[in-house]
Order: structure tokens, then sequence, then C-alpha cells
């Protein structure tokens, strides 16, 4: 039956084979063993070697009369929970009792049987084993149900329900579920889902409960005492593999185990996440565990694979922008076009020839008539600009920084496309701030609404605890009439909507970070990434221009929308949690100290 | 108000004038194609001037059905200083731009080439607002002025402050407003268009209003008081000889057999015990005996001319003739020139009904040719203009005085600004049928007052006396 180990490597004893078992999560494995293992109901340890990888954990260990190796040793079995490698890289198995180390290394050829193989070896050698709660034990796992392709949920009583909207996979093996639940006896011990050789456990710290008044009606009659809330949103990590059947294992308080399979897996894409963040309401403290551990980790996922392939556009040139801008304008276009048309229209009367414009049309379906529009824009206003095309939609940070990549100007301002100038020179103006003051790495500009009311006159933090504590970006004194000051002012942040600041130092901080989902909190998180630098955010009162906030974007926030918010504005609070936010500002009044420290010194 | 370097003197300053300026006359369709009262006037006044020996030329756009020359933008069909453009885009008739890439690097070339001293345009749309920056890059030295015909600029309901639900006159525009006469654009929309449309007007040098109501009304949008001036339009041409000719009121053509088509005698009922709609008709003394018998009192005829539309008030007009025979007068008769067909059906029906129930006083002889105008309004006492909409200048109020004839409007806007009550006309309630009804019988029953109106009618300003008021405001602007 098995060869002899090498002689030159000290064993005591032999795996002759070893599957991974994905519906037992764990190994099975059968050999021999040293005589002088102490066969007791007590668990060893056990240390499973695959090259540099180690599985470690408790072992279930039977031995059993093994003819061929009477002298030395006698047979065992063994199962070991625990997580599944390749099985090729095997080595050695070792378990270790009262101290001791027993080394069983891996027979040549390996066998190494399929899982249903293995289950069958195993129950078949196990039955000549003696009698003992670890035999028990180890049958009673082999007996278990396997999945055999079909759903056997219905055959289980007390019954439960359990059906699937949708799977999304969150790239590359995670899986985002949506359905609802229902256990009217409360019958139900725990809730695996399974891909291959993989297993998670769905706990409850994975699951969002969503209402779902329509399944609760519907059985309503049948049970009673169910709630609203039978609806979930789960999120299960690493668990996907392609080509495998993806699948919930159900199983009773008696140990009784049921199969639902997962029809369908999505591919990612926005659509998805949109599907994802949609008919959901979370508030207070149900926010940072939803965004924690279902939410976050999945929307994230999703948006990265989204971005993987670095985005394919083309350029047109109106006009001849200068070769060497001051500044760089990059206006994102998503939607209407005619903000071009009227953007550049008040440009050619507010902007001097020596910035360049650069629009980055982030909407591929209006691609003709942006160019037809573009055509007749220089004809009527004669302003050069700079008109990039982007092959698909990719939303505002990944559009802003395609424009980054192609500006040629000393500053770069970021601009909406519902920001109109209201002053002449207003360009100008908060180049002239930059220029007078290095430190300053963000200038702002003062922006009112079409009521000439403020919209933006710098940015503050604040906690909403609705919103689970976590810091948003509020515009202080937003609706109210501006006051007539003209100053340039420090601000903890300001608005993307119109955002200028050195092109040495966009770049350096990567432009806009493009975890963020469609268009929020970047802005604030580059102004912060400048900060972190040393630099600060000001905002010049004079530079005036009118921001018809959100035009672009539609009216009436649907529930996705503002869910995305929250996805992102969750983003920001691990990027900046409230602690770096107060150190940030703590360093820079210190700085500020220092600073009038050393001009009294000077003086 | 018109505090401006363009208050007109009145007198003619200048009979011996040494070079007229050169002016480039636009409208937005060229009068060889169209015929509206904005094309009427740019025409007249580029033939004016160049009938006094000025240097003019005339650009007007090309209609659907014009020859196009396959990648001509500008041609030539009329003459050597006749210009027609073919816009080749669609209008954007929101913010008035003209998205056509050819137009601004045609008209700026053209305005390069003619140098003209005043670029004279009667209108914007079609050619877009843009055109002024075009035409200030093509000759800096050129004064751009533009006559404004309505409310166009101000108001997204074609030019006419009327709500779009209600009709009911609109004082005033606000983006609150405006976006709820239009709830597929949203308040920002009408501050994006309103600044857009202000930024381009900003190269005009002078706009010409023939209204102080219009003037006013423009004022209070934005335009700078100093750029307003009010002025009349150019006179309609006139058929053959008789152009721009004062007729004497006393000289009355020959009658003329006229189209009848509705008439439904009716029983004449007496004047007593009438209620008009809830309001009481008062008549004047010993009016009520003559007004019942109508038999010692000459018959009145007043005449409508123009479009048979809501905004000119033609139910307005079809209902005080009913409550005319409801009060008894019947020497009186209302005669009305002009056209439903291009009516929207519902209109159509509602005028056919009218027509259809109209008593004996109203006489419908349909559509009119304009060189008979002068003939047909010999032929009536007194013009009602019942419009229902503020009204600019409108143009049968000239040609009425040319006749000599006395006019009866509603007391808004610009016609009521043209008309001074008890002088040359008399105002009514405006879409008060009860309050025309009112002013007609008392005319029916006082002979002696329409006569007053008919001598205090003076005759409308020649077209060179217009031309001359015209030259005297290009003259400031040259020299602003």
């Amino acid at each position: 039956m098995s060869m002899m180990p090498p002689a030159t490597q000290s064993t005591h004893g032999c795996i002759d084979f070893l599957s991974y078992s994905a519906s037992l999560d764990g190994w099975l494995a059968g050999g021999w063993i040293d005589l002088s293992w102490d066969d007791r109901d007590e668990p060893p340890a056990y240390i499973l070697e695959f090259g540099e990888t180690k599985v470690e954990g408790e072992a279930v260990v039977c031995v059993f009369p093994r003819p061929d190796v009477r002298k030395i040793g006698v047979g065992v079995l063994l199962f070991m929970p625990g997580v599944s490698q390749r099985a090729d890289a095997f080595q050695d198995a070792i378990l270790i009792r009262d101290g001791r180390r027993f080394r069983l290394t891996a027979s040549e050829p390996l066998d190494r049987p399929t899982e249903f193989e293995a289950i069958a070896r195993t129950k078949s050698l196990i039955s000549s084993a003696m009698r003992s709660s670890r035999r028990a034990h180890l049958l009673r796992l082999l007996n278990r149900p396997t999945f055999a392709g079909h759903d056997t949920l219905d055959t289980l009583q007390p019954p439960v329900f359990l059906e699937l909207d949708a799977a999304c996979l969150c790239p590359p093996a995670g899986l985002l579920l949506r359905g609802w639940f229902i256990d009217p006896f409360r019958s139900v011990a725990s809730i695996r889902i399974r891909c291959g050789a993989e297993s998670r456990l769905l706990d409850t710290d994975h699951w969002i409960r969503i209402p779902r008044a329509d399944v609760r009606q519907g059985f309503s009659k049948q049970f009673g005492g169910l709630i609203d809330e039978c609806g979930f949103l789960a999120f299960v990590g690493d668990v996907y593999s392609p080509g495998e059947t993806v699948y919930f294992e159900v199983q009773g308080r008696l140990g009784d185990v049921a199969f639902k399979r997962v029809a369908q897996v999505r591919s990612a894409g926005v659509d998805t996440i949109k599907e994802t963040l949609s008919n959901l309401e979370l508030r207070y403290d149900e926010l940072a565990r939803g965004y924690d551990h279902v939410l976050g980790p999945a929307v994230a996922a999703m948006n990265d694979f989204r971005l993987m392939e670095a985005v394919d556009y083309k350029e047109m040139t109106f006009g001849d922008s200068p070769a060497h801008p001051r500044c760089s304008i990059i206006v994102p276009l998503y939607g209407r076009i005619d903000f071009m048309e009227l953007q550049l229209a008040f440009f050619s009367r507010t902007l001097g020839r020596h910035h360049e414009i650069i629009y980055v049309l982030d909407d591929p379906t209006i691609l003709r008539a942006t160019e037809a529009l573009a055509t007749s824009c220089i004809a009527r206003f004669r302003l050069p600009f700079r008109l990039v095309t982007l092959a698909s939609n990719v939303g505002y940070a990944p559009a802003n920084n395609v424009g980054l990549k192609l500006a040629r100007g000393d500053y770069v301002c970021f601009l909406n496309s519902d920001v109109f100038p209201k002053t002449p020179g207003w360009l100008d103006s908060m180049v002239a701030v930059a220029d007078a003051r290095p430190e300053v790495g963000v200038v702002g500009a003062m922006l009112v609404f079409e009521d000439e009311t403020v919209q933006h006159e710098g940015v503050a933090f604040e906690v909403l605890p609705e919103f689970a504590g976590w810091n948003f970006s509020l515009h202080p004194r937003k609706g109210r009439y501006p006051s007539e000051d003209e100053s340039v002012q420090e601000v903890e942040a300001v608005t993307g909507a119109c955002l200028m600041m050195p092109m040495a130092l966009a770049r350096e901080v990567g432009g806009f970070d493009e975890g963020y989902v469609i268009g929020d909190f970047e802005d604030v998180d580059l102004c912060l990434k400048a900060r972190e630098r040393g630099r600060i955010c000001v905002v010049d009162r004079s530079a005036r221009l009118y921001h018809l906030e959100r035009q672009s974007q539609g009216g009436q926030q649907s529930s996705w929308r503002l869910n995305l918010t929250l996805y992102n504005a969750w983003r920001f609070q691990k990027r900046w949690p409230p602690a770096a936010l107060e150190q940030l500002a703590q360093g820079e009044s210190e700085g500020r100290a220092k600073k009038a420290e050393l001009a009294g010194a000077a003086e | 108000m018109m505090d401006a370097p363009y208050e007109l003197h009145g007198e003619p300053v200048r009979a011996m004038r040494p070079s007229l300026p050169s002016v480039l006359v636009m409208t937005h369709s060229h009068p060889k194609l169209t015929r509206g009262g904005a094309e009427i006037s740019a025409f007249t006044l580029f033939r004016e001037l160049r009938a006094r020996g000025g240097k003019a030329w005339l650009l007007g756009c090309s209609s659907p059905k014009s020859e196009v020359r396959l990648g001509a933008t500008l041609t030539q069909p009329y003459g050597p200083d006749d210009y027609v453009y073919h816009p080749n885009a669609a209008f954007d008739y929101f913010k008035f731009a003209n998205p056509d890439p050819q137009f601004p690097k045609v008209i700026e070339e053209l305005v390069a080439e003619l140098k003209p001293d005043i670029v004279h345009s009667h209108h914007f749309v079609r050619f877009g607002v843009e055109m002024f920056a075009a035409i200030r890059r093509g000759w800096p030295k050129t004064r751009i002025v533009l006559s404004l015909h309505e409310y166009l600029a101000i108001c997204n309901h074609h030019g006419q402050m009327m709500k779009t639900k209600t009709f009911r006159l609109c004082e005033k525009d606000s983006y609150a407003a405006c976006a709820a006469c239009f709830p597929q654009h949203g308040e920002r929309d009408f501050f994006l268009r309103k600044r857009y449309l202000q930024m381009f007007f900003d190269d005009v040098d002078l706009f010409i209003s023939p209204s102080h109501f219009l003037a006013e009304r423009f004022r209070n949008w934005g335009l700078p008081a100093s750029k307003l001036a009010v002025l009349e339009n150019m006179p309609p041409e006139r058929d053959g000889s008789t152009a721009d000719a004062w007729v004497p009121p006393a000289v009355l053509p020959p009658p003329v057999e006229v189209a009848k088509l509705a008439f439904k005698p009716k029983p004449s009922r007496t004047a007593s015990a009438k209620r008009l709609g809830g309001d009481e008709v008062s008549l004047a003394d010993g009016a009520e005996d003559a007004a019942a018998t109508g038999a010692a009192l000459p018959s009145l005829n007043f005449g409508f001319f123009g479009q048979m539309s809501p905004l000119k008030g033609i139910t307005v007009l079809m209902d005080a003739a009913r409550r005319l025979t409801d009060l008894g007068i019947r020497n009186v008769v209302i005669e009305i020139y002009g056209d439903y067909s291009s009516q929207p059906l519902e209109f159509q029906k509602v005028v056919e009904e009218a027509l259809e129930e109209a008593g004996e006083n109203v006489v419908f002889h349909g559509a009119y040719d304009n060189s008979q105008v002068n003939t047909l309004m010999q032929r009536i006492d007194a013009m009602i203009i019942p419009s229902t909409w503020w009204e600019n200048s409108p143009v049968v109020i000239q040609e009425a005085f040319t006749n000599g004839k006395p006019v009866i409007c509603s007391n808004i806007g610009g016609m009521a600004e043209k008309i001074t009550h008890g002088v040359n006309g008399l105002h009514f309630e405006v879409s008060r049928p009860a309050s025309l009804a009112e002013v007609l019988a008392d005319l029916a029953t006082n002979p002696g007052k329409l006569a007053s109106l008919t001598a205090g009618v003076r005759p409308p300003p020649t077209a060179q006396e217009v031309l001359e008021q015209h030259l005297e405001l290009y003259d400031r602007v040259i020299a602003v």
C-alpha cells in the first residue's frame, strides 16, 4: 500500500490520501501513524504544510487497524477543519500532542481523490475503527448531505424560505446578495454560502435587513409574528470562483441541512452599484455597520473593477489654446451640453486668453451633438478650448483626472459645468492669490446662486448624528446674502465646483481620489491631501461666480444617489477619521503660532 | 425715463445733410419673402435711405422655400446691395442662439467688407444674439442699432407677456414666474437665458422702441435707459403714388359691394332691463329712447382689421356686438376684415360659431389685401383694436390715422399709449366686452362725440419724417 518515507527524514507516519472537502470546510486525510501515538478523545493541534503556507487548527483523529504497518504503527483518519489550499503543494502534516510533534509526510505519489471519493473512502475505512466519540463525530460529518446540484430547501421541516433577487460579483471574489429570508419557527442554526472549495458563514454582521412588506404580507396568513424587515442585503468576501456553482447551505438546529442554488451571478458596473444602493434607508448607528461590513466593501470592489482599465479618450482642439497657459480650466460634461455653450459665451467676456479651457465629455451618448456644438461655439465666441471625449462614462473624479493629465497650465482650476462667471478677471484674481502666497495649496471662489445668495464661501466639516456621527462637508451661510467683504480667507476646504491649485501639487497628490463614486467628497479629500502636505486652503471672495448647484445631476435626489453620497461619506471617514482632521487643524495652528513667533523674533 | 441722449426733439434738424451715414439694414426674414411688421419697417428704411441718396444694404434671412446654393451661406438673388442669409442649423428659440457655425464668420466678413457706419437690425431671431459680437469684431467702428418689435427677449411666451395657462396679462418677468409658465424649464434656465441675452445685448449701442410702454418694459428688464430711444417704426409702404399721402377724411371713395357672410337676423329687443354679463350699462341721458328705436340716429360703421386671433380680441368684439343688439342699439355695424384660417382648429370653431350666431350688426368680409387697406378704411367711421395683449405699436393705428379715423382700443400697453382717450379715440377695459359695448353704445347715441374724435386725429409722421428721426438718432449714436 503505502511507500515507506525517505530514510533521511525523521517521520512518525505517512499521509496516503488528502482531499479538501468544501462541504465540510476542512481537510480529509488517511495514512498511518507511529505506534507511540496516544489515541484519546482530546483533539491534538495540527499543522498542514503547503510549501511556505501553513494551515493550522485542531484535528479529529481516528485510528484503525492496518495489517501492512502493524509492527510500526496503526492506520489513521484525519479531519482537519480549515481553509482550502493547493493540494499538490502539500508536504507534511504535523500533529502535536503533549508537546510532542508527530510528522506525517506525504507518500509519493500522494493520492488526491475528489471530495466525494475522499468522503466515501474515509467512511469505508472508519467502519473498522474502534468506537469512540471521535468516530461518532467524524461519521456524523461524513454523513452530512452534500449539494447535488438541485435545491432541497423545501424539504426542511419546519419550513424555511429563502429567495434571492440578485447576486452581484464584487471582484475579484466577493458576492453581494439581495433577497429575502423567512424562518417562522426560528429553526435555522446557520446559513453558509458556498462556491467550489470556498465557503463563508453569513453572519448578521454582514447582513443588512431591508423592509419587504410585500413578502411579509404574502406569508402573514400562514405564519404569525413575521416582521417587515425580512429582506436582506449581504456581503461575503473571497468566496466566488468563476465556473463554480454558488449555493446556500442552510443548517437547522437539529443538524439537518438543505441547499439552495444561486442561479446567476451578475458582473459589476455602475448599474449594479445603483441597484445595490436603491431602496435602502440606513440611519444612525445602522449606517456605520451597514457600510463597514456590507455596502462599503461591496461598492468599493465594484468601483475598483469598473476603473481597472484605463479610460480611452480622444482630444479635439477648437482654436489655438496657449502653449503655456497660466491656468488650465477643466470642466467635466455630463448630460447638459448647453452648459458648455453658455460657459464659453460667458468666459469669452470674463477670461483672458492666457488660460486654457479643457472640456471632458464624460457622456459618450451625446458625442456627436457635443462636437457639433463645439464647432458652433468656437465660431460664435472665438474662445479657444480643448474637448476631450471619453469612450465611456467614468464619473467626476476619473474624468477630471484625464483632464489633469492633459493640462498644461502652471495652475489647474477644476470647474463644474453649472458654474458661470459673474465678475470679469475672476481667474486672474485666484491665480494672483496663489502666486502671492506659496503656502496656499487650494484657492476657492465665492459662489452665489442666481438670486445672489451664497452657494459657497468655504467648506466646514460638521458631525451629523443622523448619519452615524460622520463628518460631512457643509457650506456655512448657504442661502444667505453674502457680505461685501472681498478679502481672501482661510477655510477648512473648498468646493470642487471651482477649485484652483498649483499644477505640481495637483499631480503630486494624484488628482482626485477615484474611489469616490460619481461625485462627492473627492473635492474636500483633495483639499485635505494638500493640507497634509502643509499647504492651506483659501477662498478668494473677490472672485465671484454663479453656481446653479446640482443642475447637471437632475432634480430630486433619488434614494440610490443619497446612498451613494453616504458611501462616499463612509469612504471619506475611513480616509480622514475625526482624529486625523483634528490633528491637521492642530498642526496648522501650531505652525501659525510658530510662524508668528519667528516673525516676532525677526522684528 | 428717456433722459438719455436719444430723446428726440421733434424738429427735423437738417434738410441740408452733407452726407448720410451708410447703413446695413437687417431683418430676420427677407421682405421679399414675408411681409411682417418688422420686415416692412426694415424694407421701408432701406428704400428711403437709398431714395435720399444714402448708402444702404439689406440683409434678410431666407425662407424654407428659398433657393439654396450649395456651400453658400450668403446669396444675392435680389440685387447687388441686397443679401439673403441661409441659416444652416436649428435655431435656439429659447435663448435666441444661432448654432450655425458659418454665420459668425459670414457676418463678420460682410461687415468688414461694407464698413457700414450703422448696422440697424430689426430683429435677432434666426441671426442669433451672438451676431452683435461678430459685427463688433468685423468692423469695430460700426454702431449697432436694434429695433425692438415685441417682448421676445423678456418673455418666452412668444414675447407676449401673457401667462401660458390663463392668458392673463403679465406685468414683469421673474425666474420663478417664467418657470411657472414653462414647467419644462427651471428658474435657473431663465436666469441663464437672460444673462446670455443681456451679455450679447451689451454690444448694441442703441435700442429703438416704437412705444414708451415697450421701452419701459425693457428698461425694467435691465436694458440701460441711456441706450433706449422711442421712435415709431418706419410707416408701411403704400400702394402706388399715394404712398405716405395724408388722405383727408372728407373724401370718401364710392361705396363698394362687400362680401357679406354672416347674417342671421334676430328679433330686436329693447334696451330696457338690460344686464350685460352682470355689468349695468348706462346710456347717455335721453339716448335710451333713441337707442330703442334706432330711427333718428345715423348708422356707424366700425372696422376691425387684422388676424382674428384670441390675442387680437376677436371674441371680445363679437361678444360686444351681441351686447349691442341686446341693448337695442341698431345703428351700429361692425365690419370685420381679417382671417382666422391660420388659427388653431379649436379657435376656428369658436370664431365660426360666433359668426354663425352674430346679429345683423356684424359683417364679416374675410381676408383683405394690404394694398386695399386705405380704400377699405375709408368706408368705416372708426377703428376698433380690442387686443387682449399689450401690443406694441400696431401698424393699423398708423393706417387708421392716415385715413383720418379715430381708434377705440383696449386700455393697455402700446396701443393705449398711441391713442389719447377722448382726443383721437377711446379706451375701454381690456378683455371686457361690456366695456367695449358701453363705449360703442355711447358713440352710437351721441353722434357729436365721434365727430369730435375724428377731428382730433392727426396724420402720422410720413416716412420721410420718420427717416429724418432715424438719421438724427444715427448721428447721435455715431457721436457717442
